[in-house]
């Protein structure tokens, strides 16, 4: 899965103009920020994602994984936040001079949320649109047909950066490094022989593909032509809408007083 | 000895890698093991030093069960060396990279700076120890790499596919290395491509297959077998086509020419 | 073969941040559909060469180059790669770098989509380059999956899909295995038998360069030391050997005997090994 992070698949998500996609992840961080103060309000965005997670053929094994993940991340947000609004509203539970109010709750899931939703839309994003059909998303938003297509390039170099990390463990292993026993700090430092080489690997594998690229005449022509260009279809204009209609009212509920 | 029984491996989401593979590799002897990629001879090697452990079967190392015991421990009696050197070559300091295995096994440390200059002597690297590895030219880099390995002084040692980027030169350099090491008393096994060099400098070929062993036997029989090595997609030299040609048993160029010479002398007389 | 493909007059390269030069002063010439192998131990600037013929250095690989050189009709040093577009095609040594994308249709439509081509003539290029190399069940493909010798395959058909007229090859098999050399190999003979391509090729296998070069150029320092056909290159064992060329088996075994006393000429390759032996 790693090797790139698109997964080939037939998906409503996979047959759905890049563009219609992105503009759907923008809508979701937009409502997403507009509700961030009330957890009840971005509740709806946060389904919606985990809908469009299971639409996209990712299932729901990797959505309870994304969310399990963040389930720490949900613990420290809500005390954090329920903390810093401990004053106001009425108090729910009181564990000590810990008091954690409604306000509080309903701040902190705000917060929550407006991490975890963005980031599952372009979870969405990314797994369902090949990286070729990113770079011509980007260009045709204006980016600069080279550095779209950096896009295409940087994750090619992934594969061989989880490699080589795979492989220089293995290799430091077999001279007797324990990476799993000593104090935070010691295990940073007995991560250098890891870091080092997979570093060296990872500049020289840029130094060859820079070469393998301009062999390829990337650059020669300012416009870029390509092959595939994914076609604007009805569907797609009715995803948009419905999409618009749902999160722009979000965005509407959340900002009445 | 480092012994196979019945040795199966599957990766966890994958064909299988090596299919009841039964052998032993007894000290003393310098091995040379070919394959075509996917054959499985890099899973072998990793079995044999722990960093696999087999799905079916057990890989016994000097009488220690590979399943059961520490990768560091099987360390002090199998050496691996990786194909390229820039994948474990870190520290500032040729000394730090070569004692690295040292410090980190718990090896004294009045006997580590002796271990390192012997390991460094045994692969003909004269550096100052405070040289940095970066400096060092690619073949210098291999010779460093064996040294880290050699430190710990270990009655095997594996290479895997040491000749990638060296010319034929530095490639012969390499062997005669290997073979000074196999003179010392050490088992040396070596995973490679180039025929002509096992040739020269092997006592044993095995020959790996789809995940089984298909060949193993004596340079002569193996690398002379020109047939099988085609019939198997291996691309024999021409000097092995020579070798079998005049039925030549010595595999080297001058071994070649001696039978050759011996030849034309009887034509000449006859 | 008339026009010169490749003229390299008196050319001097270094790299940045070092102080000595690489290239000292070569001169070569290449003409039209011929193939010429560069041989000689590391460091000897072979690999250098082929930078500056592709126009990567001094234009991606920052360097000092002088002289002056001539690929396929274009000033490399003053255009660079870019001045190229496309002229001149590249294949290296490591498979894993070459191959891009997620798949083998993307992989052969890049070159000619970076040159702006219109659509329909990318489609027919990916097409008639998976013909000739017979790709054409490989092109739904992830080349990830595919082995060494198939991803080089991917490669020069990715380079070929540019039309080029001159092919550099920086060791296209000292990475891949008996399987993978073969495929590649073989690929490259046809190559050069089939569509007359001019091709300068940086190789250790000295027995495949016997059986295909038109002529060889040994490199030593940064130099041409040797030239000439492979017979008249190789025959001189001992000079080749000196500059740290491995000579063909045969030769090596031809240049024994004559040592032992035999007063033979040495072939370089097996078949004229052969008539030595008095066919006996």
């Amino acid at each position: 899965m790693l090797s790139g992070i698109y997964m080939e698949g037939r998906s409503l998500f996979h047959n759905l103009d890049p563009r219609a996609k992105l503009l759907w992840a923008l809508l979701v961080l937009a409502a997403s920020i507009a509700a961030q103060f009330n957890g009840l309000k971005s509740l709806p965005v946060f389904i919606s994602t985990l809908i469009a997670l299971s639409l996209s053929g990712i299932g729901a094994g990797l959505a309870a994984l994304l969310v399990f993940n963040a389930s720490v991340f949900l613990l420290v947000t809500t005390l954090v936040w329920a903390g810093m609004y401990a004053s106001q509203g009425t108090p729910l539970v009181t564990i000590g001079f810990f008091r954690i109010t409604d306000v509080g709750l309903l701040v902190a899931s705000g917060k929550f949320f407006l991490i975890v939703n963005p980031i599952l839309a372009f979870v969405v994003f990314f797994t369902t649109t090949k990286p070729y059909h990113i770079s011509w998303t980007l260009e045709k938003m204006g980016v600069p047909s080279k550095l779209a297509f950096s896009f295409v390039i940087a994750l090619s170099l992934l594969p061989g950066v989880v490699r080589a990390v795979r492989d220089v463990t293995d290799v430091q292993k077999l001279r007797g490094l324990s990476l799993d026993k000593g104090s935070l700090l010691e295990r940073l430092r007995k991560h250098v022989p890891v870091i080092v080489p997979v570093i060296s690997r990872l500049l020289s594998d840029v130094w060859d593909l820079s070469m393998v690229l301009a062999s390829r005449c990337f650059g020669v022509s300012r416009k870029r032509s390509y092959v595939e260009e994914p076609r604007w279809t009805r569907r797609d204009t009715v995803f948009v809408l419905i999409s618009a209609a749902f999160y722009l009212g979000v965005v509407a509920w959340a900002m009445r007083p | 000895m480092i012994v196979f029984e019945k040795v199966s491996y599957q990766y966890p989401r994958g064909p299988s890698a090596i299919r009841d593979v039964t052998l032993e590799i007894k000290k003393g002897e310098f091995v040379g093991v070919i394959g075509h990629s996917g054959a499985g001879k890099t899973t072998m090697a990793k079995l044999a030093v722990g960093l696999l452990k087999p799905t079916k079967g057990r890989v016994l190392v000097e009488g220690m069960d590979t399943a059961k015991t520490p990768v560091s421990e099987l360390a002090r009696k199998v050496g691996y060396v990786y194909q390229n050197p820039d994948m474990m070559l870190f520290a500032s300091s040729i000394l730090e990279e070569v004692s690295f295995a040292l410090r980190n096994l718990g090896y004294p440390e009045s006997e580590i700076e002796e271990r390192v200059l012997r390991a460094l002597r045994a692969v003909d690297l004269n550096k100052p120890l405070s040289a940095s590895p970066h400096a060092l030219s690619f073949g210098e880099k291999h010779r460093l790499a064996i040294a880290c390995v050699l430190a710990v002084e270990p009655d095997y040692i594996i290479l895997d596919e040491p000749t990638t980027g060296l010319d034929y030169y530095r490639c012969l350099l390499l062997f005669e290395v290997l073979r000074k090491l196999h003179q010392a008393g050490r088992t040396v096994i070596v995973i490679t491509h180039d025929l002509d060099l096992l040739a020269r400098f092997s006592t044993r070929v095995i020959v790996l297959e789809r995940s089984t062993v298909i060949g193993d036997g004596k340079p002569r029989e193996v690398l002379g077998d020109v047939e099988f090595l085609s019939e198997h997609g291996f691309v024999p030299t021409h000097l092995l086509q020579l070798a079998r040609r005049t039925g030549s048993e010595d595999l080297t160029p001058e071994g070649v020419a001696r039978t050759v010479a011996a030849r034309l002398r009887r034509q000449a007389s006859a | 073969m008339g026009n010169a493909a490749v003229t390299v007059r008196n050319l001097w390269a270094k790299y940045v941040g070092s102080g000595d030069w690489v290239l000292r002063g070569v001169n070569l010439e290449v003409r039209e559909g011929e193939m010429l192998f560069l041989m000689g131990p590391s460091g000897c600037g072979k690999s250098t060469l082929l930078k500056v013929l592709a126009g990567l250095l001094p234009w991606v690989i920052p360097g000092t180059v002088e002289g002056e050189v001539l690929v396929a009709g274009v000033d490399v040093l003053r255009y660079g790669y870019k001045g190229l577009a496309g002229k001149v095609g590249v294949v290296y040594q490591n498979p894993e770098v070459q191959v891009v994308t997620r798949s083998v249709f993307e992989e052969l439509a890049m070159a000619p989509e970076n040159l702006g081509l219109p659509k329909e003539e990318v489609r027919a290029r990916v097409e008639s380059v998976a013909k000739a190399l017979g790709l054409e069940d490989y092109l739904f493909k992830d080349p990830q999956s595919l082995s060494g010798g198939e991803k080089q395959l991917v490669a020069i058909a990715s380079v070929l899909a540019m039309r080029p007229r001159v092919l550099l090859l920086d060791e296209p098999t000292s990475m891949l295995d008996h399987l993978g050399t073969r495929l590649v190999l073989d690929l490259i003979t046809q190559l050069k038998r089939e569509y007359g391509l001019t091709i300068v090729a940086a190789e250790h296998r000295v027995e495949w360069a016997v059986e295909v070069a038109d002529r060889v150029a040994v490199m030593s320092d940064g130099a041409v030391v040797l030239e000439g056909s492979p017979s008249e290159v190789f025959s001189r064992v001992e000079e080749v050997q000196k500059y740290g060329v491995r000579p063909p088996g045969v030769s090596e075994v031809a240049y024994n005997l004559v040592r032992m006393g035999f007063p033979i000429r040495i072939p370089v390759r097996l078949s004229e090994m052969e008539e030595v032996l008095g066919g006996g």
